[in-house]
């Protein structure tokens, strides 16, 4: 970010004959235009590393494969904002032929125009004027998105500090309220001790809220590409399954997976989806039916769509946007537990994968949430 | 018990200072208890032993002083011949695997902080089963 969206304005007119550059630096003067003249790709090479031009303004006769190879090594590869405004000035009359190739190589180096001889000086001009406003604008983009990516990773370092350092003073609320029932409130005090009692609970519930606030904080920075690999989304569900196998034969519930592909993701993110949705199928049941939970895929070329159906108490349609956002819940804490957090965890996690999540649900008949993943190679 | 265990402990929230002393006097230990607020002042207390019979029995560290942070003082301890074999637990309320793994690194012990008292207590239990003070209890 070193150069400010006003630095790159300097026209670099590259042309082999000396005078046709220095008219051309005329032409551009009248209208307060700066301009750099080069004879060769290698003066040109040299004022591109020194700093950014704001367009390149180049007759079609100096592309020679050596010339082109050059430049295109100081163009490329280019940052996604930036697309360089070059200006090709060709010969209609002459015999040559524009090389398809020099174009299609030109287009990767920025966005072309051609002007054919004869050019009317303000034709020239506009053109000029045309692709260094473009330019301006595409530094004001690059900085604009660097503030915003600044501001997201501040939000996400707040959001990440504030759940942690929270929690360490909510233990001391919990480790005293616990002291002063057990050591300083008489045993026959019922009340004071049903107080206490809520206290804690209060104090549980804000601690499982932030567990999940610094889980989903932390979905962003623990999927950097090194965690990736490629994992069977099999093996994942059957993990998940087991880490509920006690609830589940508690409740005489039955889970049935079916064959599931490889993905290329981070395994302990997706395992997390898995155990988020199980998860729910099981609290979700209906009250007097043993939870059956079928986990299944829809395999598409290039993306699969994983399920996961239940027999559950399901829900209005008209919330199934809803849910999926932060502390959003249709139950209160009372009926079903749960910090409103689980769903928005798992769209986290998946959409940073490049995949989406969505549910489908009627009441009284069940749920079904699905996910995308990319597939991963065979 | 032969004499009082010797604990040095660096920790700068009253409160669980009180739950430490908790925690020993449960697990019946008898406890000569030496106490800084900060990592620069531990460093600054510990640095005065210069004898074998002055060291610790057991050195109690939080994660997250003040001025040092636990973990250095914990490497600077570590540093020294004096200290290089003392048992150390480190006492902290976060669960990041990364300040677990530079505890292991570090030969000391991680103790997570938790919020039920009777679950806080069992640091007591912890500390009297480290086979050195096993031996000094006798």
């Amino acid at each position: 970010l070193s150069t400010s969206p006003d630095a790159a304005r300097t026209v670099l007119i590259w042309a082999t004959v000396g005078r046709d550059a220095e008219l051309t630096k005329d032409i551009l003067g009248e209208e307060n235009i700066e301009a750099t003249t080069c004879p060769d790709a290698e003066c040109v090479c040299t004022i591109i590393r020194r700093g950014p031009i704001g367009l390149l303004l180049a007759a079609e006769e100096v592309f020679t494969d050596l010339a082109l190879k050059l430049v295109r090594e100081v163009l490329l590869p280019r940052p996604s904002w930036s697309d360089l405004p070059i200006l090709l000035i060709t010969r209609a009359s002459a015999p040559t032929r524009l090389s398809l190739t020099l174009l299609e190589q030109l287009q990767q180096m920025g966005s072309v125009t051609l002007l054919e001889r004869p050019i009317r000086k303000v034709t020239l001009k506009m053109a000029v004027h045309a692709g260094l406003a473009s330019r301006k604008r595409q530094y004001e983009t690059r900085d604009f998105i660097a503030q915003l990516s600044q501001a997201n990773t501040d939000l996400q370092q707040f959001a990440f500090a504030a759940s942690h350092d929270l929690q360490e003073p909510l233990r001391m609320v919990y480790s005293y309220s616990q002291l002063l029932i057990e050591r300083h409130i008489d045993p026959g005090n019922e009340p004071a001790r049903q107080f206490g009692e809520v206290i804690k609970a209060g104090v549980r519930r804000m601690e499982s809220l932030l567990q999940d606030l610094l889980t989903y904080s932390r979905v962003v920075h623990e999927n950097t590409r090194e965690r990736w690999a490629r994992s069977s989304l099999e093996t994942l569900a059957k993990e998940a399954v087991q880490l509920f196998q006690t609830e589940l034969d508690a409740h005489h519930g039955t889970i049935h997976i079916g064959a599931l592909p490889y993905a290329f993701c981070n395994p302990t993110q997706i395992s997390a989806v898995f155990q988020n949705l199980i998860s729910n199928a099981i609290k979700y049941a209906q009250p007097e039916q043993p939870p059956v939970i079928q986990i299944g895929m829809e395999d598409l070329q290039t993306e699969v769509v994983v399920w996961v159906r239940d027999n559950g108490i399901g829900f209005d349609p008209a919330y199934s946007e809803r849910i999926f956002q932060l502390f959003q819940r249709l139950h209160n804490d009372n009926e079903i537990a749960g910090t409103g957090l689980g769903l928005s965890i798992c769209r986290r996690i998946i959409e940073r994968h490049g995949g989406r999540i969505w549910a489908d649900s009627q009441p009284g008949k069940g749920s079904s949430f699905f996910f995308t993943l990319p597939k991963a190679p065979e | 018990m032969k004499r009082k265990l010797k604990v040095f402990l660096a920790e700068d929230n009253q409160s669980d200072v009180y739950l430490v002393k908790e925690a020993l006097s449960l697990a019946g230990l008898a406890c000569e208890l030496a106490w800084e607020q900060n990592g620069e002042a531990a460093v600054k207390t510990l640095a005065k032993i210069s004898h074998q019979d002055d060291v610790p029995d057991v050195v109690l560290i939080d994660l997250n002083l003040p001025k040092i942070s636990g973990l250095d003082v914990l490497g600077i301890m570590r540093a020294q011949l004096l200290f290089a074999n003392v048992p150390v637990v480190v006492l902290t309320s976060s669960d990041s695997p990364r300040d677990r793994a530079a505890v292991a690194e570090r030969g000391a012990h991680y103790f997570r902080k938790p919020s039920d008292i009777h679950d806080f207590v069992r640091l007591g239990q912890i500390i009297k089963d480290l086979p050195s003070v096993a031996d000094l209890i006798g």
